[in-house]
């Protein structure tokens, strides 16, 4: 069973062309024999920070390396800042900041050599931006870049992604393999650096926590497709935990752990747990027209709880696992 | 594109220093061997006396051109393939064929320096030799010689720009461009043997070859490079496949077209 995917996705026509940062439709990438994507859709609207949630080999960073342009796409087309990744590619990087989750460099160089062998191949770099950030960041110019530590690395890879003012930013998986001292420093820098700014952001990892915080949108993605993509605040306001009691008839047979018994309308049920005479369930509203969720018999709802980020994620993946 | 050329040059100049310790090496290995192999092992530098700088030592120094070719052609880009820095390059705005042509111009001079490196060092050690009065013969051989050892320099180093984009390791592309090239050299020896043609018709067939199979090469090794994607895909190998078997017939029929214009 799988989602209905298009209606959920912003198209360019809906929301304006200029609103509209990434395009993709019916991306396929194909290694030998295996898609790492199959006909995969994302539109990323401009100026939000948008998580890119998957599980491991789920397709993320292909995603974002066709989005630099540096695979190019089996099937479907890609549009970025309304460029071609590959056609355009570089046109395209010179607006493109870039962190992947391990950026080999050039560990001979020192920081100040490093930078300024970048700063040499960006038009738009701002020597202004890089000294600050050099400062804030208080990374030596003349370490070697083999000396770095796993956290001073990824902030010397976020100085060369954004002191040439990027329209986008792509970040992936960058913080992964970090402390979790390290990994709060690193994103405590991204949001003041970044969201500050009104760039668009494209996060994708695994600390889901620390990425709601950050992001407006969300956008999963299962076996190379995408599975599910809104605003998040959208997306915590459909899917949601029903705490339902059971009274009257039929209150001896409440389902333990069953879906298919329970049918909400409007709704699609993802799992069903059993809390003594009660019943947890976690669904996902699939009409937008129903505003209040009502309940059949022989069930009442006691409360609608709200979701994390990462619950909703687990929910979602686990049920299209199961199904 | 002049710091990327930079980066470049930075990271293979020691090439040249290798190229010319090598050399250094050999040649008074050489003279340390033809010593010893004459009954007497050498415990100073004034043991060498009497013996001979014979032709090997020359043929030391073709080798070390034709290594040099080999190794900066396999350090083009494998290394880089192999570190992962690839990916840092390739996230840079910099277009694939800019950075292709960077890095070939880099590699070539890099071989150049090698190898006038490697004749300095020739020269000294000779020198040397010739104050510890070592018998000597002429330090080269004729101008047609090294022009033809020259001129092989050039498939040889083609060769490894093509491995280098195979392979990820500098030293399965290095092993991989000797044993091909090895391989091409007994090709053209037995042709050579058993073909009734002239010496002209030969020379000029082996010429035609030689030059076509550059280009072949660079225009393989520069197209895997710009369609290689991360180069680490299974794309490359259909790259080479493709261009191989274009590059194939060209080659082919140029020679055969080659052959008959001399013919006739």
């Amino acid at each position: 069973m799988s989602m209905p995917v298009p209606d959920q996705l912003p198209r360019a026509s809906s929301v304006g062309m200029s609103d509209v940062v990434i395009e993709c439709h019916g991306v396929t990438k194909r290694f030998g024999r295996v898609d790492a994507l199959s006909g995969l859709d994302i539109c990323v609207p401009r100026g939000c920070v948008y998580a890119l949630l998957g599980r491991n080999g789920a397709g993320k960073s292909t995603l974002i390396q066709l989005l630099m342009g540096m695979l190019e796409p089996t099937a479907g087309t890609i549009s970025v800042l309304g460029l071609d990744p590959v056609r355009n590619d570089v046109a395209l990087k010179q607006k493109l900041g870039y962190i992947p989750e391990r950026m080999p460099m050039y560990g001979w160089m020192t920081v100040g050599e490093l930078i300024r062998f970048v700063a040499g191949i960006y038009s738009g770099w701002s020597a202004d931006d890089e000294s600050e950030l050099v400062t804030k960041f208080r990374l030596r110019r003349d370490q070697k870049v083999r000396d770095l530590s796993r956290g001073n690395l990824a902030l010397l890879c976020l100085v060369i992604a954004i002191a040439h003012r990027p329209e986008l930013v792509l970040l992936d998986e960058c913080t992964s393999g970090m402390d979790a001292i390290t990994r709060q420093e690193f994103e405590r820098s991204v949001i003041d650096t970044l969201s500050v700014s009104g760039r668009t952001v494209l996060f994708a990892g695994h600390q889901i926590d620390e990425m709601e915080r950050i992001c407006d949108w969300a956008g999963i993605v299962r076996d190379g497709k995408m599975l599910l993509q809104m605003p998040l605040d959208e997306l915590k306001r459909t899917v949601k935990i029903l705490r339902l009691s059971c009274n009257g008839e039929g209150a001896d047979v409440v389902p333990s752990s069953s879906r298919q018994t329970l049918a909400v309308p409007g709704c699609r049920v993802l799992n069903t747990r059993k809390l003594g005479r009660e019943l947890l369930a976690t669904v996902q509203i699939t009409s937008p027209e129903i505003h209040g969720v009502s309940v059949p018999k022989p069930y009442a709802l006691l409360e609608e709880i709200d979701m994390s980020l990462e619950e909703i994620f687990v929910a979602l993946l686990s049920t299209e696992e199961d199904a | 594109m002049k710091s990327l050329f930079v980066k470049e040059w930075r990271e293979h100049w020691l090439l040249a220093v290798f190229a010319a310790i090598l050399m250094a090496l050999m040649f008074f290995g050489t003279l340390a061997f033809q010593r010893a192999s004459s009954g007497i092992q050498p415990s100073s530098w004034s043991d060498f006396s009497n013996t001979a700088v014979s032709d090997t030592a020359v043929s030391e120094l073709y080798f070390v051109w034709l290594l040099s070719a080999a190794l900066c052609g396999s350090y083009m880009v494998a290394p880089e393939v192999g570190n992962g820095t690839l990916q840092f390059l390739s996230a840079l705005p910099i277009s694939r064929k800019a950075v292709w042509w960077t890095k070939l111009a880099s590699a070539l001079a890099v071989h150049a320096l090698s190898m006038a490196a490697a004749v300095c060092a020739y020269l000294a050690s000779y020198i040397i030799a010739m104050q510890l009065n070592v018998q000597s013969y002429e330090p080269f051989p004729d101008k047609q010689v090294i022009s033809t050892i020259l001129a092989i320099t050039l498939p040889v180093f083609a060769v490894a720009t093509v491995a280098t984009m195979l392979l990820d390791r500098v030293i399965s592309a290095l092993m991989a461009t000797v044993c091909f090239s090895i391989l091409g050299f007994m090709g053209v020896n037995m042709v050579d043997q058993l073909t009734e043609w002239n010496s002209g018709t030969f020379n000029y067939c082996a010429w035609t070859l030689c030059s076509l199979w550059v280009l072949s090469c660079l225009d393989s090794s520069c197209r895997i490079f710009v369609r290689g994607e991360t180069l680490k895909t299974p794309k490359r190998y259909v790259l080479i496949f493709h261009n191989c078997s274009i590059d194939v017939v060209v080659i082919l029929a140029s020679l055969v077209v080659a052959y008959y214009w001399i013919v006739n």
